[in-house]
């Protein structure tokens, strides 16, 4: 109880500092729709994210999209994260010295079948950069230049070729009609110059893995099930996406409630579904494969379908724009996103459901920005990376290119996105926290700026009060000295 | 079985935490104390002539008050008395009974006070002047 305690009292706080100065009215830009009972505060998920929410949406009413797109501007900073993440998971888990040098290391690194990497099952299904031909007034999709995936693309124009060279960092060998990839270091890294530290660190910084541009068909994806329903992806590609995003609920939920600098413990049954999370992944896929919107609008899921063609603008809009433009470019298709969503409905309502769709965008942001590192260029690195682990590397005639982890790619059980997840659920988990945390800053930033304001207003109102009750002192000595005079007067007047 | 360590920010909140989160969030609401300037000696030696509490004064200056932000004052539509004023004089009036019949005030002097002391021994009549070194307690009534 203490945690919803806590979170009612910081409601109670905000709406006391509000109240004093709706009083005095020199201070008329606060806000007046005071509410105590938000869900946020009841809800006993660790997940803080709608709490914040609600608390800017006190402060600032309806300016979330501006925050949004704010917070658009950071992602580098988030993606710095992650990279290092990355790296010092993987250097923690090889046991690895930094200086581990790869001069030894005999080729192939990385020898493994290709659903080994492709979590997703694009290369392996044959849904690889998916292009949606163009149709008289149909709505045009490109998803050829996904997040990650300047890598994604290389792979997919390897499997063409049958070799190609990445970056001068890694080559690659996919023969044709082949499921086995060799990934071969490049020779540049093994004349004792560079040490596998370098490696891994050049390695993702030859790599994008927020892509602006295709964030927004991911956050789409999530909440109206958009560009899964354009493909031929299906249903499981939809269904691995509620999973993913189920999985993270687990760590950010646990992370979250745990004890500030205690460590939190994992076992392997952490990541299993129950029966009622596995009946509402099914129903929220289904909704979304039906085309049903699951951002709550205001008025629980509603049952019209966004109409897929009002995205097209928006998409045009984004493959058009420049790299250097894309942001702007992003800000401007959310816009005309919302502004298509709520087309038909009045003023009032408009707005509300423009907020909720900027929240819900918010509340998935952890999942949507996640799903960006489950690419083959994080999977490539990671299977690398238990490949050295296992291997006896003081020997430098063997051949490290044994896949360290098999990804099960067939099991009715457990989808390989949830086998991925497991298996490597330390950086996961690492990964996760990143971005959350990223996320609640910058949010309690947004917060904390708002709040000085209201401060400083508070401060000038208790000033100003003790000033006046200082000046009220004088007046009031000043005026029973007068009435002392007077009565002193009367009786002089009397005895004389 | 895996354990992850937790990661604290420069500003020593730890982001991925709720509770730690919160409690920077309700810190954020705490105004500054700030000291209102004592009462010069004077201003305070004329509060021996103050009229005292009075609960009926009090309670028109805040329904006088409460009228200018909206609220309805008089008498109801249909000529009934207003019980929101009622109500107002009973509060007013218990918790100013309550100040002065209840309410205890201590009082401190603080070291450092100036005195100034006359006595006797068989030289004759003898008269100190000094400072005081330790605080002395003292009580009083709200009137």
């Amino acid at each position: 109880m203490g945690f919803i305690n806590d979170k009612q009292d910081l409601f109670n706080e905000l709406n006391g500092l509000k109240t004093v100065e709706e009083l005095f009215p020199k201070f008329k830009n606060i806000q007046k729709d005071l509410t105590s009972g938000v869900d946020s505060v009841k809800s006993k998920s660790g997940n803080i994210v709608p709490l914040l929410l609600d608390l800017l949406k006190q402060l600032i009413g309806s300016n979330l999209k501006e925050s949004f797109d704010e917070l658009l501007l950071k992602t580098d900073k988030i993606e710095t994260k992650v990279k290092k993440t990355m790296v010092s998971t993987i250097m923690k888990n090889t046991s690895k010295k930094k200086d581990f040098n790869l001069q030894n290391i005999q080729n192939p690194l990385l020898e493994t079948n290709v659903k080994n990497i492709d979590i997703e099952g694009k290369f392996y299904y044959g849904k690889a950069a998916k292009t949606i031909p163009a149709s008289v007034n149909g709505p045009q999709v490109n998803i050829d230049t996904e997040p990650g995936g300047d890598f994604t693309k290389f792979l997919s124009d390897v499997k063409k070729s049958g070799s190609g060279n990445w970056k001068n960092i890694l080559n690659v060998e996919w023969p044709s009609g082949s499921e086995q990839l060799k990934f071969n270091i490049d020779p540049s890294y093994q004349d004792g110059s560079k040490s596998f530290e370098n490696f891994l660190t050049e390695f993702l910084d030859s790599v994008k893995i927020l892509d602006l541009g295709l964030l927004l068909s991911t956050i789409l994806d999530s909440l109206f099930g958009a560009v899964s329903s354009l493909t031929d992806a299906g249903s499981d590609w939809l269904e691995n996406k509620m999973k993913l995003k189920e999985l993270v609920n687990k760590v950010v939920d646990k992370e979250s409630l745990s004890k500030p600098g205690e460590p939190t413990v994992y076992d392997t049954n952490s990541f299993n579904f129950t029966d009622d999370e596995k009946r509402k992944i099914n129903d929220a896929t289904i909704a979304l494969t039906n085309g049903n919107n699951l951002a709550d609008l205001g008025c629980g899921l509603v049952e019209n379908s966004v109409d897929l063609r009002d995205f097209d603008a928006a998409f045009n809009l984004l493959t058009e724009s420049s790299p250097s433009s894309i942001k702007k470019g992003l800000t401007e298709s959310t816009d005309k996103i919302l502004k298509k969503s709520t087309n038909g409905l009045d003023e009032d309502n408009k707005k509300t459901v423009g907020l909720n769709i900027i929240s819900e965008i918010f509340d998935n942001l952890t999942t949507i920005i996640f799903s960006q590192t489950i690419k083959p260029f994080n999977v490539v690195l990671q299977q690398i990376g238990e490949g050295l682990m296992n291997q006896d590397t003081s020997n430098p005639s063997i051949n490290v290119g044994a896949p360290g982890v098999q990804i099960n790619n067939s099991s009715l059980e457990k989808s390989s996105v949830e086998d991925y997840f497991q298996k490597f659920r330390t950086l996961n988990i690492c990964i996760i926290k990143d971005i959350y945390s990223t996320i609640i800053e910058f949010l309690f930033g947004l917060v904390k700026k708002e709040v000085l304001i209201l401060l400083k207003v508070r401060i000038e109102i208790l000033l100003s009060t003790q000033f006046q009750n200082y000046k009220l002192h004088i007046d009031k000595a000043r005026e029973l000295l007068k009435n002392v005079k007077n009565i002193l007067s009367f009786i002089n007047n009397l005895s004389g | 079985m895996s354990k992850i360590s937790s990661n604290t920010s420069e500003s020593n909140i730890d982001f991925s935490k709720a509770a730690s989160v919160i409690k920077a969030l309700i810190g954020l609401f705490k105004v500054p104390s700030l000291p209102a300037p004592p009462v010069s000696k004077r201003i305070a030696l004329s509060a021996v002539l103050r009229p005292g509490l009075d609960y009926n004064k009090i309670a028109q200056n805040i329904i006088s008050e409460s009228s200018k932000v909206g609220v309805v004052v008089g008498d109801n539509d249909d000529g009934s008395d207003n019980i929101t004023e009622k109500m107002e004089f009973i509060r007013v009036k218990a918790i100013c009974e309550a100040i002065i019949s209840d309410a205890r005030i201590t009082i401190v002097n603080l070291p450092g006070q100036q005195i100034t002391a006359t006595g006797g021994n068989a030289g004759g009549p003898v008269q100190v002047y000094g400072t005081s070194i330790t605080t002395s307690n003292g009580y009083g009534v709200i009137s």
